[in-house]
Order: C-alpha cells, then sequence, then structure tokens
C-alpha cells in the first residue's frame, strides 16, 4: 500500500497566507474593504507570524 | 570511381533531405543557450549573422532578446547527432528570466516617457527596455559563471593549469591517475574563485535591480487601476506554493514563487494602502473652457504629469459661483483665474507643494483652505487634490509658471488681488 506523503506545514502556511494577502487586495481593489497603512502592517505581520508558527509546529514533529 | 563515390553520396543524402529538418539548439557552436548556432545550422547561415541580428533586434523594443529566451525555452537542445535531448526540461531561472523580459515589452515606466514628466533619459523610449534587458543577460552570465560553465567568452586560464596538472599526473601509479583525471573534468573551465566571488556579488545586485523593477510595476499597476490583476496573481502565486506542499518534486519552486509573490503583493498593498492613483492619462494636457457647460461634471482627472485648468475665458459676473474639482496623480497641476475672482474651497496633498493665491502649504499632507470672502466677486469654488507634487492657482498666464526648462519665481505668486477680490 503506498503511504501518504505528509505535507510540508511551513509551505502550506506560506502558501494561505500569500493567498490571504491577494484576496484582501482583490476586496481592497473591489472596494468591498479599504486598507490603510495600518492595516497592511497588521496582515503582512500576521501572514509572517503564521508562517513562522508553522514552521516552528513542523519542526518539532518527528 | 569518382563518379560513383558521387553517386553513392546522393543516394545516402537522399533519405535525409525527405526528412525534415528539426530546429534545435546547438550544443556545441553556442555562446549562451546555442540558439544562434541552431537556427545557424537549420538555415545553413552562418551562426555570427544570427547573433548579429539577435544584438541589433535589442534596439527595436527588445523584441530580439525575447524571442531568444523564448526559444532557449521551447527549442529543445541537440543530443550532438542531431537529436533533441531526451527529458531535458527548462530551467526555472530561465523562466523567471523570460517571465522578467515579457515584463520588459508591457507598457509601463520601464518604457519611459517622450515630453514632458520624466523627460526620458535613462528611462527614456529606446534604453528603457534595454537596460533591463541588459540585467537579464548579465544574470545569465553570472549563474553559468557561478554553476562553473561560464560563457565561451570567458573561459581560459584555469583549464590549461587544470591540464597541466593532469600531464605532469602520470608518474603517479595507474590508481591516482584516474583520480587526477576525474579532477580535472570537474575542474574543466571552471572560474576562479575570486570570479565566482564577484559573480556571486553581481547576481545579488542583479537579482535586487530586477525586484525592484518588478516591485515598480506591481505599483504602477496597481495605482493605475489594475490592482485586481496584481492581486489576482498574488493569489494564484499563494494557492501554487500551498499546493508545492503536497507535492514533493516541487518543493523547490516554492522559494522562486514567495520571492515572487512578496515582491508583487508588498509594492501593490503598500499602493493600494497609500490610496496612490495615477488612473486618468500621462504626459501634460491643458483645458481652457469658455462656458460653464464645459466644466466636466465629474472634474478634471489627470494621473502622470502635468494639468493645466485655464478659467480665464470663463464668463465670470459678480456673485456667481462657479464649482471645479480637480484631480490629480503625480506631477503639477495649475488653475489660473481671473484677478478679480475670489478662490474659496479646500486643496490637499499627500505630499508637495500647494501654492493657492498666494497661500502656501507643502510637505507631507499638505492642505490649504481658504475662507469665506466678505465681497461680492466672482467666486471659484475649488475642489482640488494631488497625490504627489505642486498644485498653484494663480492669477497668471499658465505657462508663467509651467515650462520645462526654467524655474519660476515663486515670489510672483504673492498673490495681493485675491485679498482685494475677496475682501479681505
Amino acid at each position: 500500500m503506498r503511504a501518504v506523503r505528509r505535507p510540508d506545514v511551513f509551505q502550506l502556511a506560506v502558501g494561505v497566507a500569500i493567498a490571504l494577502l491577494g484576496i484582501l487586495l482583490l476586496l481592497h481593489e473591489e472596494g468591498t474593504i479599504d486598507i490603510d497603512g495600518g492595516w497592511l502592517a497588521a496582515i503582512v505581520t500576521g501572514c509572517a507570524g503564521a508562517a513562522l508558527l508553522a514552521s516552528g509546529l513542523g519542526a518539532r514533529e518527528p | 570511381m569518382a563518379e560513383n563515390e558521387k553517386d553513392t553520396e546522393k543516394q545516402t543524402d537522399q533519405p535525409e533531405s525527405r526528412a525534415p529538418r528539426r530546429l534545435l539548439r546547438s550544443s556545441k557552436d553556442r555562446v549562451l543557450w546555442g540558439v544562434a548556432g541552431g537556427l545557424g545550422d537549420y538555415f545553413r547561415i552562418d551562426p555570427t549573422l544570427v547573433r548579429l541580428a539577435f544584438a541589433v533586434s535589442a534596439f527595436f523594443g527588445g523584441l530580439g532578446v525575447l524571442a531568444y529566451l523564448v526559444m532557449a525555452v521551447v527549442v529543445p537542445e541537440d543530443d550532438g547527432s542531431g537529436q533533441p535531448k531526451p527529458g531535458r526540461r527548462p530551467p526555472i531561472w530561465a523562466l523567471v528570466l523570460l517571465g522578467l523580459a515579457v515584463l520588459v515589452v508591457l507598457p509601463g515606466p520601464f518604457w519611459g516617457f517622450h515630453d514632458g514628466w520624466g523627460g526620458g533619459g535613462w528611462w527614456g523610449w529606446w534604453f528603457g527596455p534595454l537596460w533591463l534587458v541588459f540585467l537579464i543577460v548579465l544574470a545569465v552570465v553570472l549563474i553559468r559563471v557561478i554553476r562553473g560553465r561560464p560563457p565561451r567568452f570567458l573561459r581560459g586560464t584555469r583549464r590549461d593549469a587544470s591540464s597541466a596538472d593532469a600531464s605532469e599526473a602520470p608518474t603517479a601509479e595507474a590508481g591516482e591517475g584516474e583520480v587526477t583525471t576525474a579532477v580535472t573534468e570537474v575542474r574543466e573551465g571552471e572560474p576562479p574563485r575570486w570570479v565566482r566571488g564577484i559573480a556571486i556579488a553581481l547576481l545579488i545586485l542583479v537579482a535586487i535591480c530586477a525586484a525592484c523593477c518588478v516591485a515598480v510595476v506591481a505599483a504602477w499597476a496597481t495605482a493605475t487601476g489594475h490592482g485586481a490583476v496584481v492581486a489576482g496573481v498574488v493569489v494564484a502565486l499563494g494557492v501554487a506554493i500551498a499546493a508545492t506542499a503536497f507535492i514533493g518534486e516541487a518543493k523547490r519552486l516554492a522559494p522562486w514563487l514567495l520571492a515572487a509573490a512578496l515582491v508583487l503583493g508588498l509594492p501593490a498593498g503598500a499602493t493600494a494602502a497609500a490610496d496612490v492613483r495615477f488612473d486618468g492619462g500621462i504626459g501634460e494636457r491643458q483645458y481652457r473652457p469658455v462656458a460653464v457647460a464645459d466644466i466636466p461634471q465629474d472634474g478634471y482627472d489627470f494621473g502622470v504629469g502635468q494639468l493645466v485648468v485655464d478659467l480665464r475665458d470663463l464668463p465670470w459676473a459678480a456673485g456667481q459661483t462657479i464649482s471645479v474639482s480637480s484631480e490629480l496623480g503625480v506631477g503639477q497641476m495649475v488653475v489660473s483665474v481671473p484677478s478679480n475672482v475670489c478662490v474659496v474651497g479646500h486643496a490637499k496633498g499627500k505630499a508637495g507643494d500647494l501654492l493657492v493665491r498666494g497661500d502656501q502649504s507643502e510637505g507631507i499632507d499638505p492642505e490649504v483652505d481658504q475662507g469665506e470672502p466678505r465681497s461680492n466677486a466672482p467666486r471659484l469654488d475649488l475642489d482640488a487634490e494631488i497625490q504627489i507634487g505642486q498644485l498653484i492657482v494663480t492669477n497668471q498666464d499658465p505657462d508663467e509658471v509651467t515650462g520645462h526648462d526654467r524655474d519660476f519665481d515663486r515670489d510672483s505668486l504673492t498673490d495681493e488681488s485675491q485679498r482685494q477680490a475677496c475682501g479681505l
């Protein structure tokens, strides 16, 4: 039976964070939300934090 | 005898001439990727002429360079026997460079501006795309140097030294001789360490420059109202990165995709957050309405450059108020009114210089508010906004305060007529 390969958690988190950033930019362009400097800083910091957290959790797994 | 040989040659040539010739990148006659060598073989012309044609075509918008890069990716490589080399995929960095080359031919800041704002020079029409093409070619050469496969014109002394070592080696035993030969093969064509160091430093510099170019394109696209396209690309890159988490073979793609996403997404986000808008056109635009009906309902809107709104020909009447709104992305906006008109309203910017009939505000977030008039003079109710640049509201001829070759006298804009017109 073929073993199922576990996904790379760090890459997955980074991908989701980048996609989220793109979706927020799209919503801003559509006029649904209004991103200002504070929002952008919070989004980027949040994305970086999520990626680092996923990296740390991934490193702890055997 | 000679005739028989010719007949035999004809017979052996016939089947080859019927088979279609294949366009392949040459594995023997190559400077970069063997495209010119392959074309030379295919058309049976001197490859140097093909290289010259590519070099000359680079001066016509860089299309020849783009064609070269496309062929380098699309055309398979010759395995040495006239057949395509099996299992050869285009390297990722070649695709990245191809993407950059496509950006070169897109309109945008790379192309520069003919006249007026920006004024050509390094960013001009001819040299705009070429400098990026230069960066791409430099990056290719540097990558090859770092990988120990420098172009032919950079190979030299090291190979000779290795060969000399190899020729002295046979004095040792047979086993050691094999080892020496292997080392010689590895070192063949490899540049000295200091050359690799310089190449790595230059490659980092080129990568930073290329990243800056892409970032400028992303910011520019967002500011000109194409931010949805950039955002869509960022989403696609994010999904692709997430997909690589499940595909082991694609793991090496992830850093490239992440770099592209950050280089595109962060400048686009910063531009969106700063609410910078350049839509409306580029260059110089002048409006001179002669009737109130000529003034657009939604105001004057211009992207980048110089916007002149000359209102001196309007039929101004005592007690009448004419409302005008005007918006500019980057550049200079000049609004000219007759001396007897009292300017009221509001002008603001994100960064720059506002000179509204004697009142001045400059720096970050400049703002000018004109107070309520105490006279019955004709009024201009102005609502002006600029992102970055200069706003001048004056009673002078616009030509007095514009012009590319001279600085106007700011003191001449101190406007006493505004005080008189408004009764202040």
